[in-house]
């Protein structure tokens, strides 16, 4: 017992310096502004929320309204400024508030996108609208909105760190599968196709290296979060995240996430190295040197949601093991999970509405769907599930008295032969989703 | 840490190694050769005859257009079904300069607008690049004013002039593209990334594009698929001059074609490198039999009189046509480790 409380002290209530946790706002805030920017300059809004005729939806966030194509674009627009009111730590409790909510909401509206690393950042934004992190460099502080303080409880940017470590931990634990170790799959897919890069390029079609890869991948997954917080690590850890993160994002097409990382990450350093690294930014010594006459301390009645917040982040990814048979294949239990870059999937589906008599419309599936959601749809079972829906309400809607949505579903995972998928006879617009089991999906043939 | 690396090191050489050494380089396929003799032997020979045989149609509308007869009729018609043929040879392509041009959709929407053709005939006064002639204009609208009424045709001189207005654009869309290849080879070639809108990336889109178009538009919708089996044998492209059979057959060509890269280096020869298998067998093998099956099996029907007196004697050639369709949306991408679409993917 004597070891417990001075852990708890030392994780939660412990004033330790501000400076961490500012810069993790300040780089939060920038690198979500500039991921609503080259979002907005590649064209995906349009592509993924205004041209798609129809969107699909999350589990339980069926309700969520489609915004209007002005709609679409103020959020976007509120995304991006909120974001700079993180990073500036200007009215920032409004600012992480309007974050939260608006990215969470665009999130919400197809789940076609669904990525870990916008989960992350929902639960990021969620985290930070109750931390004190514009208490110091802010605009807020400057305009006397809030009173600068130099520290804060430990238990806030212990809680950022959790976060982080969980995303690794579940990453490396998902790793530890037959596919990843003994077959180095999906990585023995993707690093030929990179051969042409220069000076790596030729070793990436040698036989060991997807086995190299997938093994240091595993490994670092598994331990870095450890080496980040164990002080004499720590540089060298930090090193490998870097190394780590760039080499992922040269390889594949995986957007902002390697910067988020590698920004994120930095909340592990010491707090000397921050208040020197924003002093020297500023050059403002008198910032730094501000009292701390305005202490925050973490209230006890805050303890319980954190705890509660703790567990689920622990529990929830292994409700995959509820299902039988491989997740990779079935995805139930999949999403929320931290299982990044562990699959090459493809499918094909060719949908069928009969009608009473036993005729088939068989369905082209561009008819409705963009590339990408007829690309997600393929592989997964709740999409079918809505996607059959849709179909039977647009077909009645033509005067086809529909008895059933079937569907000739073929997915291949990890360069297998491509398989039937799912039952042809079954009605797929006669199922509900749910958490339960979905019967209906072939057993997975390794 | 050093301990560490030697352990992992030997656990994946005892993984990796199997009988052959893990560290020996195969002979590297070259993904820029590969897209060189695509460019070079298929897609720019492909559109140069496309231009050729454009050509020759243009002549032969405007040979027709002086002297409308028999004779002249018969050598237009079936300078028509050349230049049909020739590009539904080369339509895969629709990536860099056919794409700027949206080629696909300007010159070969079928089925054609009969009703508008007539009424912009009898005006003779359209605009073939208006929106509402998207539906009236390119092969298909020759297809029904060349076959539709000989007595027509013969003798009424704003008929022949309809067929040269669109064989005009077509063959001004022949000319632009094949020259406008010239200039985006290099291009082509030299992009030999794996992500979305590379050049491997878009061959392989294209090619799952064009043979779904071959399921669906050039197959399937006249047989009914989308019509709870009520046949539409109108809706055939080259309904008109009964030439459906041959001009899917040439449409099937130019898609195996893309994906062989003619006899020199294509997409089978890198699946192969890759150790592409499908079932025990090449992936490779599989897609190429599969393409040769469907286009034989073709060459024993015409999709027309079949559709019309006997649909269900096309049912086995249009599963074949299904199973191509699943190996060339799921196990080729997937074997060749190439994004096809732009959105991000999960990072780690």
């Amino acid at each position: 017992m004597t070891g417990i409380k001075p852990f708890l002290h030392r994780l939660i209530d412990r004033k330790v310096s501000i400076s961490p946790l500012v810069t993790f706002r300040v780089l939060f805030g920038l690198l979500m502004f500039a991921s609503v920017v080259r979002f907005w300059t590649n064209g995906w809004i349009e592509k993924q929320y205004i041209e798609p005729s129809l969107h699909f939806k999350y589990f339980g966030f069926h309700w969520i309204p489609e915004p209007s194509t002005p709609g679409i674009y103020l959020l976007f627009i509120l995304v991006g400024l909120s974001a700079l009111g993180i990073a500036l730590g200007l009215v920032y409790r409004l600012s992480t508030i309007l974050f939260f909510l608006s990215f969470t909401y665009i999130e919400l509206i197809d789940a076609t996108y669904y990525l870990n690393h916008y989960y992350f950042v929902s639960l990021v934004g969620f985290l930070l609208i109750f931390m004190p992190a514009h208490r110091l460099h802010s605009l807020d502080v400057r305009f006397g909105l809030t009173k600068s303080t130099t520290k804060v409880p430990a238990g806030y940017i212990s809680l950022i760190k959790f976060q982080l470590t969980i995303v690794y931990l579940f990453a490396g634990i998902a790793k530890l599968n037959a596919d990843w170790l003994l077959h180095a799959m999906p990585l023995a897919l993707w690093l030929p196709a990179q051969d042409h890069l220069p000076i790596i390029g030729p070793f990436m079609k040698l036989e060991i290296t997807p086995y190299l890869m997938s093994w240091a991948g595993a490994i670092y997954d598994l331990t870095i979060p450890f080496l980040l917080i164990i002080s004499r690590t720590r540089t060298l850890a930090y090193l490998m995240v870097i190394a780590f993160h760039l080499m992922t994002w040269w390889f594949f097409q995986i957007g902002m996430f390697p910067f988020i990382m590698i920004g994120a990450t930095l909340i592990f350093f010491s707090p000397a190295f921050h208040e020197r690294v924003q002093s020297w930014l500023l050059s403002d010594k008198s910032i730094v040197s501000a009292p701390h006459a305005h202490p925050v301390s973490i209230r006890s009645w805050a303890l319980f949601p954190a705890a509660c917040f703790i567990l689920f982040q622990v529990a929830f990814p292994f409700r995959y093991l509820s299902y039988d048979g491989n997740p990779f294949w079935h995805e139930q239990g999949y999403r929320y999970g931290w299982r990044v870059m562990l699959i090459e999937k493809a499918g094909y589906a060719q949908f069928k509405v009969v009608n009473g008599r036993g005729q088939k419309i068989e369905v082209d599936n561009k008819d409705f769907l963009t590339p990408v959601q007829e690309k997600m749809m393929s592989t997964q079972p709740d999409f079918m599930i809505q996607y059959a829906k849709i179909l039977k309400n647009h077909y009645k809607s033509i005067g086809v008295d529909v008895a059933a949505v079937n569907a000739d579903v073929h997915v291949t995972l990890n360069g297998r032969s491509s398989k039937p998928y799912i039952k042809p006879e079954v009605d797929l617009a006669a199922q509900v989703d749910s958490w339960q089991p979905k019967t209906w999906i072939l057993p997975f043939e390794s | 840490m050093n301990k560490l690396t030697g352990l992992i090191l030997v656990l994946l050489l005892s993984f990796g190694c199997k009988e052959d050494d893990p560290t020996e380089v195969e002979d590297t396929f070259d993904k820029g050769a590969m897209l060189t003799n695509v460019a070079n032997n298929v897609i720019i020979p492909s559109y140069s005859e496309w231009e050729t045989n454009a050509k020759v149609l243009l002549e032969a509308a405007e040979v027709f257009n002086d002297k409308p007869n028999e004779t002249n009729l018969t050598s237009l018609r079936a300078a028509f079904i050349e230049a049909h043929k020739s590009w539904n040879g080369c339509s895969i392509f629709e990536f860099g300069p056919a794409a700027d041009q949206n080629t696909r959709l300007t010159i070969n929407t079928f089925p054609t607008d009969t009703g508008q053709i007539e009424s912009n005939i009898s005006s003779n006064d359209y605009d073939l690049k208006s929106a509402q002639n998207a539906d009236a204009k390119g092969f298909a609208a020759i297809d029904y004013v060349l076959f539709i009424d000989d007595q027509l045709l013969l003798s009424n001189p704003a008929r022949a002039q309809y067929v040269i207005e669109n064989a005009q654009q077509i063959f001004d869309r022949a000319s632009e593209i094949s020259s406008a290849w010239a200039a985006y080879k290099d291009e082509f070639a030299s992009n030999t990334s794996s992500s979305a809108g590379s050049s491997i990336s878009n061959l392989i889109n294209e090619l799952n594009y064009e043979f779904e178009l071959v399921k669906n538009a050039r197959v399937g919708i006249p047989l009914g698929k989308k019509t709870l089996g009520v046949t539409q044998v109108e809706k055939l492209e080259g309904f008109y001059s009964d030439e459906s059979t041959q001009l899917a057959q040439s449409n099937i060509q130019g898609i195996k074609e893309a994906f062989t890269g003619g006899s020199g280096l294509g997409l089978d020869d890198y699946l192969d490198d890759l150790d592409a298998q499908k079932d025990g067998q090449k992936l490779s093998a599989a897609l190429i039999t599969l393409f040769d099956e469907i286009e034989e099996d073709l060459s024993n029907f015409n999709l027309k009189t079949s559709i019309e007196n006997n649909p269900s004697e096309l049912d086995p050639v249009y599963n074949k046509i299904e199973r191509l369709v699943v190996l060339l949306k799921t196990d080729m991408p997937s074997q060749l480790g190439v994004q096809i679409t732009y959105q991000d993917n999960d990072g780690d």
